[in-house]
């Protein structure tokens, strides 16, 4: 597997391998700290401290799931209310038209589905996916990011600085990647 | 330890116990049953806890297993309360009385529902526990490797302890999800305990595994409670309809929905919180409301079955209550601190 966290991107930029997770850590610490504000790193696997070295905002996800699954509860328990006290009354089993124990099931799974799809969505929508092709794929060295390989990609439309940088990181594999 | 907290709620539970017993029998054990079953529901759900752990590993257990194995070590105690109330079932559950007398679909129940039938299982659920509760390590430092066969036999005996000391009550009422229910019950309750008492030294990534987890069991049992109300009352039929009609009057209706509140509602709305779940004060409150919401429910599955309160529970009840739960808690107390003892010296 590999985890792919993105800061700003979409330039063509420099990438470079490292060998152990905290040498990644510290090289997104020391790239940002000469100015590269433009990183993207990937590893085989979550890295503690990553995200905050790359400067990720936690987006609010929760709150906007919560607010989509509160609404669509709310849309599908008025639409069985309406349904079967305004629009179509049918008395069943001698109870009151307006039976809420009956509404509950459907409420709660449609809350939960439009909520689950709502932090789905914006989980992809963040990640910027789908995406069917990236140019780090073109680089030769990258299959190693899901094994043992930790990389760092700096965008910018200076190339050579980058290089500079990384080579002075003590990075392998050195590269130019295209947009 | 100081024994005064030990013998003290003793004695005074011994003398309430006595003084409500002269006063009505009946009143006394069915407050008796009640609070048992409260405090008993705690050892029993850290049954489960330590088998889940025992299943899938992880911090959040590793941490807290002196307090689980603190939990279900007062086991032996709830197994022995129990003893008061399988004395007295002849006064408790209806089912004992001449076959002549009651309703046919309960006539029909005899052959499980009968007095020999009856005292040999609860004899037989109490050994399972104290087994359960050896083989995982309480008394003993090892544990041995019982979890996956061991959690499906705590769910199965948990359910019949249900058909037989709950539902019994009320012999016309039957549901089959009555033992999920309870079981996801009594986890929350064990699990809002351990909220309750250890948060502070478990560390911030071990509380918040276990407060999703607990999150997720508290979720379990909406479903099933919510489940069971649903099914019920979409048949209408008499014989379990009436298991809710009861609880319909005061003060059950009431208590009903106050302990839904505080059990489910309340600790809920604070665990949806990613940031309240990273703050002690805040599950220690939801843990407290929970644990209030709890007490309530059992009393709320017990003792509607009896009709009218009688007399001496209004005052037998809190002061049981009180004695029981300072007795309990004093000896989790002592079993915790053994037991985190003896875990910082083999590691």
């Amino acid at each position: 597997m590999s985890v792919l966290v993105m800061s700003k991107a979409e330039v063509g930029g420099v990438m470079g391998r490292f060998t152990t997770d905290t040498e990644l850590v510290a090289a997104v610490r020391a790239a940002s700290a000469q100015g590269h504000d433009r990183l993207e790193a990937f590893a085989p696997f979550p890295v503690p401290g990553l995200a905050e070295a790359l400067g990720f905002q936690p987006r609010p996800i929760p709150v906007y799931a919560l607010g989509a699954g509160v609404l669509a509860a709310a849309g599908v328990l008025f639409l069985q209310w309406f349904s079967s006290v305004i629009d179509y009354p049918v008395v069943v089993g001698g109870k009151p038209l307006a039976s809420w124990p009956a509404f509950l099931p459907v409420t709660f799974e449609v809350g939960i589905l439009v909520a689950a799809l709502t932090a789905v969505v914006m989980m992809l929508a963040g990640n910027r996916l789908p995406r069917p092709h990236h140019p780090v794929f073109d680089y030769p060295a990258f299959g190693r990011a899901s094994d043992d390989g930790f990389f760092l990609m700096i965008h910018t439309p200076d190339p050579d600085s980058a290089r500079r940088c990384l080579q002075g990181l003590g990075a392998e594999d050195i590269e130019e990647v295209g947009t | 330890m100081n024994p005064f907290r030990l013998w003290l709620p003793l004695a005074i539970t011994l003398m309430a116990g006595a003084a409500g017993a002269w006063q009505s029998p009946e009143g006394a054990l069915q407050s008796w049953l009640a609070v048992v079953l409260t405090w008993g529901a705690l050892p029993l759900g850290a049954l489960a806890i330590l088998m889940t752990h025992g299943l899938t590993g992880g911090r959040w257990g590793t941490v807290t297993r002196p307090l689980w194995l603190a939990l279900a070590g007062t086991l032996p105690v709830f197994v022995v309360a129990m003893v008061v109330p399988v004395l007295g079932i002849g006064l408790l559950f209806p089912w004992t009385a001449p076959a002549s007398s009651l309703p046919e679909l309960v006539q029909n129940k005899l052959l499980y529902l009968n007095e020999p039938f009856f005292v040999l299982r609860s004899l037989f659920y109490g050994c399972v526990w104290l087994a359960l509760a050896w083989g995982l390590g309480v008394w003993r430092g090892r544990a041995r490797r019982i979890h996956a066969p061991g959690l499906i036999l705590w769910l199965l005996i948990l359910t019949f302890f249900g058909f037989d000391w709950f539902m019994s009550l009320e012999p016309l009422f039957y549901s089959d999800i009555y033992g999920l229910m309870l079981a996801t019950g009594f986890g929350s309750a064990a699990l809002a305990f351990g909220m309750l008492v250890q948060p502070g030294s478990a560390g911030e990534s071990p509380r918040r595994d276990l407060a999703n987890l607990w999150l997720a069991v508290l979720l379990g049992w909406m479903f099933m409670a919510i489940s069971q109300y649903i099914v019920i009352w979409s048949a209408n039929l008499p014989d379990e309809i009436g298991w809710y009609l009861a609880r319909n009057e005061s003060p059950w209706f009431e208590m009903g929905w106050l302990s839904f509140g505080l059990f489910f509602l309340v600790p809920f709305l604070i665990l949806l919180s990613g940031t309240a779940k990273g703050r002690g004060t805040w599950l220690k409150t939801a843990a407290v409301t929970c644990l209030v919401g709890h007490l309530l429910q059992v009393h709320w599955l017990i003792l509607p079955a009896f009709g009218e309160w009688q007399p001496v529970q209004l005052w037998l009840t809190p002061v049981l209550l009180v004695a029981t739960g300072a007795g309990f808690l004093a000896m989790v107390r002592a079993g915790f601190q053994t037991r985190t003892e003896r875990a910082e010296v083999m590691p």
